[in-house]
């Protein structure tokens, strides 16, 4: 059996446990096995390399080093699969990087372990046609606008996975699990979560456009790959309906709880809220009535 | 005794600036063969020249080493003057201290010790050199122009007018190229087809021209002056003696509305058997195989039937019909031609760059997004729109229309960090069309810098600005969508420093330059070679430019790199010169550099045969013995037999396994 290391990060420990939870499922029913990193450490995430290039690299080089007796990475959280994605080119020279590192007593080989955003793993194992057969109608109708957020497409140079500008592979596993995608303006537009703290008026707005954009596409529901896009798009809709000039609330879920629905997960291994079935459910209903 | 002379240059502060020149020069005398050693500061100045002339004479030297610059410079140069001498030209080796040593080398001691290995090397090789003299071979006063754009159509008409015979081969049906396409042209505005159609007409009726349209260069051999072409000529299944040009046929083409005309962009339709546009030279249409009902009808003289079923008839057919001159030959096939020709002409132009690549502009989805080539044909009076500026979605007059530059060019995330050089150009003179034709629409112009370097080209682009008032913004556009039957841009405004966001009704990508899609395919057919993008390399940018590194063939237009008409003209007519001073030369010298098998040596294996990549070398039988021959005149110097041979039977004149192994043999015993 295929098998990745898994490396969780803080946040599907925290504000994103139903991320960790469908995620696990998933790959579970799609037969690739996950063996979580042991020690694994912080990745450095968004904070690290604008202090310090070297030191970020190293702090999470540390989990590549620590991943090589399992395989390559899985790191669902798109600022997670970044920071390692971008350690391990940092780490490709043998440069300051390699030498905090062997300061600390690990060895890092180039090349050894790949690292993956959940979304290309799963991606992947489309692909390789392990979605076959496992897919069922729980989905049929549903319309789904994927929201791709910055990091797991870009910068190219390091995300190496789909189109920088116009991402398609979350629409196609979309498709695969029997649900209808759609074709909407602000996929890969900024969710402006860096900046909720520090100008949450600005925040708001930026939300509401992308809120607002699949609503005009017409979907039932959106999928984000990443903690920081979900919660930003998900949890703050009752401030935008307002003066920010929401037009509904619309359920934001992680990816693979979607995909876990269309392979027949039970919903309790999948974290999902009653109203967010419902909605679903509601929608098959009337797809089904009207043929 | 071999008596060397050993000259170093200095090459200003190229060489001499990295290496220890006078060092190398004195110590130069001591390497065994050395008669005479000296260093100057160009040797390839005149007066340069005349210390080299005047050494070999004084010192009775019988041959040189010059430690220089690449061979590729100047290996020529001093042929010529150690012939002055009265020594043979082949009696010299040059050391390259330029290219290989100062240029590339930080660490003056590493460099000198490195520039005194290399001429030991060449004083070794030059010892065993021995006098080589070059063959002659006749010319073919024939040119071969590949492309019939104004590139094309431009160099023909010059080679022709010369007096020497031309054969012009475009795959189009008709000759044009991008320049037919384009409505008005910058910074005259004349009408391109008014400028290009008597140049065409030109073409059709000079008598030393001949023209192969439909048709494709399939394979080139031989060399300079003595080029075998094979060209296809494609199945037109028309007459082209018989046609009269009536168009009869067109009309009444079942399919005239249904295929997408390539030249209109597949903005407008075409028939299974059509001319690309009015204006077609010749006005001969083709049917295209691809669509043509009758061809792709089952044949009733070969196809099988069943017992008591009827034969299937052929469908259609109605050209044949309807035509009064018999010209429709549904029983044409490809031809192909063999001629020989004594150069070649590359003039195979380029492509707008694919704007789906740009995902952030919708991918070439959205469909009032159009490019620059969409909008030439739009706004010409002969295209899909006659002439309306009309949104494609809805066909309605657009209020506001946006140009992005850039689009394909200057982008390194999309693999073109080149200029295109003529968008800015084109992009002012189709907003200034705008404005004159729909005087109440806004025009707004996306940009990153104007770059407007030629000849009324500045004084054009303020022309838009300031009399045609279209509004310049400065900063990249980072996405396009659609909202409420808008095309919305996200852009920034770096000149303000703000983001700004427009809604425009019709957005114009000004698509770069790149090279055809199979220019890489065709310069392996002609044996030359492209740059990393796939645009044709000259020989050098600046002294050679339109030469490319294969001897008799040239390339002009954009071909080479992105440039506008006026840039590409002038090319064309360098090269016609070029060609004109090649065939100024009832015979040419050929290289003498060629390989030879020694008869006595060979085992006749045949291994040089089955290597030589230019069919050069053939099996010969002399009184019983079999021995393999090299053909001099096809044999280009690789030297591939040589290193095949495994009796050292065949040698590379001028790079014998002799002086090789003294070259190596000098670096390491002195």
């Amino acid at each position: 059996m295929q098998k990745y290391a898994y490396y969780p990060g803080c946040s599907l420990g925290a504000g994103a446990k139903e991320f960790d939870v469908a995620t696990r499922a998933v790959f579970d029913k799609l037969g690739v096995g996950l063996q979580e990193i042991p020690d694994w450490s912080c990745c450095g995430s968004s904070q690290t390399h604008k202090v310090d290039r070297e030191v970020a690299a190293a702090v999470a080089g540390r989990n590549l080093v620590l991943a090589e007796d399992i395989g390559d990475i899985v790191a669902p959280c798109t600022s997670c699969s970044s920071s390692l994605k971008e350690a391990a080119i940092e780490l490709e020279h043998d440069g300051p990087a390699r030498k905090l590192l062997a300061e600390a007593g690990l060895e890092y080989l180039p090349g050894s372990v790949e690292v993956v955003s959940a979304t290309e793993a799963i991606y992947r194992a489309l692909e390789e046609g392990l979605f076959d057969g496992k897919v069922g109608d729980q989905l049929t109708g549903v319309r789904v606008a994927s929201y791709y957020g910055c990091l797991l497409v870009r910068p190219p140079q390091v995300a190496q996975f789909d189109d920088p500008e116009n991402p398609v592979s979350l629409d196609k596993i979309t498709e695969a699990i029997g649900a209808v995608p759609v074709d909407w303006s602000h996929k890969t537009e900024c969710c402006g979560n860096a900046y909720f703290l520090t100008n949450k008026d600005m925040t708001l707005h930026i939300v509401t456009n992308i809120l607002n954009a699949a609503i005009d596409a017409g979907a039932d529901v959106i999928i984000a790959p990443c903690p920081l896009c979900q919660q930003n798009l998900a949890e703050r809709q009752s401030l935008m309906k307002g003066s920010y000039g929401l037009k509904r609330e619309i359920p934001v879920l992680y990816f693979t709880q979607l995909i876990g629905m269309g392979l027949g997960i039970d919903n309790k291994h999948l974290d999902l809220s009653g109203d967010v079935m419902r909605l679903i459910n509601k929608r098959r209903q009337e797809v089904k009535e009207v043929g | 005794m071999a008596r060397v002379g050993v000259f170093i240059c200095h090459c200003g502060a190229n060489i001499a600036g990295k290496v220890d020149v006078a060092k190398v020069a004195d110590e130069a005398i001591n390497i065994p063969g050395v008669a005479y050693s000296s260093h100057q500061k160009y040797s390839c100045s005149e007066a340069g020249q005349k210390v080299i002339i005047d050494a070999i004479k004084e010192n009775r030297l019988d041959r040189v080493v010059i430690g220089s610059c690449s061979p590729k410079m100047h290996e020529n140069t001093f042929r010529k003057t150690i012939e002055k001498a009265g020594l043979n030209a082949y009696m010299l080796e040059i050391a390259n201290l330029r290219e290989h040593v100062s240029w590339v080398t930080a660490d003056r001691e590493e460099a000198t010790e490195k520039a005194f290995d290399l001429v030991k090397a060449a004083v070794g090789k030059v010892t065993f050199a021995k006098p080589l003299i070059p063959g002659q071979v006749p010319v073919e006063k024939r040119a071969l122009v590949i492309g019939g754009g104004i590139a094309g159509i431009q160099a023909s008409l010059d080679i022709a007018s010369m007096g020497y015979e031309v054969v012009l081969v475009e795959r189009e049906p008709s000759i044009g190229g991008r320049m037919a396409q384009l409505d008005k042209t910058f910074p005259t505005l004349d009408c391109s087809a008014c400028i290009l159609s008597p140049r065409m007409v030109d073409v059709a009726q000079h008598p030393n021209i001949r023209l192969l349209t439909y048709s494709e260069v399939e394979n080139v051999n031989g060399y300079v002056g003595n080029f075998n072409v094979t060209i296809r000529k494609k199945a037109r299944f028309v007459d082209e003696k018989a046609c009269t040009g009536c168009l009869e046929c067109v009309g009444k083409c079942p399919l005239k509305k249904k295929i997408p005309n390539e030249f209109e962009n597949g903005k407008a339709p075409r028939g299974a058997i059509y001319v690309p546009f009015a204006q077609a030279v010749p006005k001969v249409p083709v049917i295209d195989k691809e669509h043509c009902q009758y061809l792709n009808s089952p044949d009733p003289d070969t196809v099988e039937v069943k017992e008591g079923e009827k034969k299937p008839k052929r469908k259609c057919g109605v050209c044949k019909k309807v035509c009064a001159q018999g010209a429709i030959d549904f029983d044409q096939q490809d031809e192909l031609i063999n001629e020989k020709f004594g150069a070649i002409v590359l003039a195979t132009g380029f492509n707008p760059f694919d704007h789906s690549k740009y995902g952030e502009y919708g991918a070439g989805k959205l469909p009032d997004v159009i490019t620059a080539l969409d909008f030439e044909r739009m706004v010409n009076s002969s295209g899909p729109t006659e002439g309306k500026i009309v949104r494609p979605s809805n066909g309605e007059k657009p209020k506001r229309i946006a140009f992005i530059q850039c689009v394909g060019s200057r982008d390194e995330a999309k693999g073109v960090p080149y200029c295109s050089r003529i968008c800015c150009m084109f992009t002012a003179k189709q907003a200034i069309l705008v404005r004159e034709k729909v005087p109440d629409a806004e025009v707004f112009v996306f940009y990153m810098d104007i770059r407007a370097a030629g000849k009324g080209y500045e004084e054009f682009v303020l022309r838009a600005q300031r009399e045609y008032g279209a509004n310049y913004v400065r900063g990249r556009v980072s996405r396009i969508y659609e909202s409420n039957g808008h095309m919305v841009l996200k852009a920034a405004d770096t000149l303000a420093g703000m983001p700004v966001e427009l809604e425009a009704d019709l957005v114009v990508l000004a698509t770069g330059s790149v090279p055809r899609e199979d220019s890489t395919e065709l310069a392996n057919a002609v044996g030359i070679t492209t740059d990393n993008y796939g645009f044709i390399s000259e020989v050098h940018p600046k002294l050679k430019p339109v030469e490319v590194p294969r001897e008799g063939v040239f390339a002009c237009g954009a071909a080479l790199s992105p440039r506008d008409i006026p840039d590409t003209v002038a090319t064309a007519g360098a090269v016609a010169a070029k060609v004109g001073v090649l065939f100024s030369n009832d015979i040419l010298m050929s290289d003498p550099m060629v390989a030879e098998i020694d008869p006595f040596k060979c085992a006749a294996c045949g291994a040089c045969v089955s290597v030589c990549p230019y069919s050069a070398i053939t099996m010969e039988e002399f009184r019983g013995k079999k021995f393999a021959k090299v053909n001099e005149a096809m044999c280009q110097g690789c030297g591939t037999c040589s290193a095949a041979c495994r009796p050292g039977a065949a040698q590379l004149k001028g790079q014998t396994d002799e002086q090789i192994l003294r070259s190596i043999e000098a670096v390491l015993q002195w």
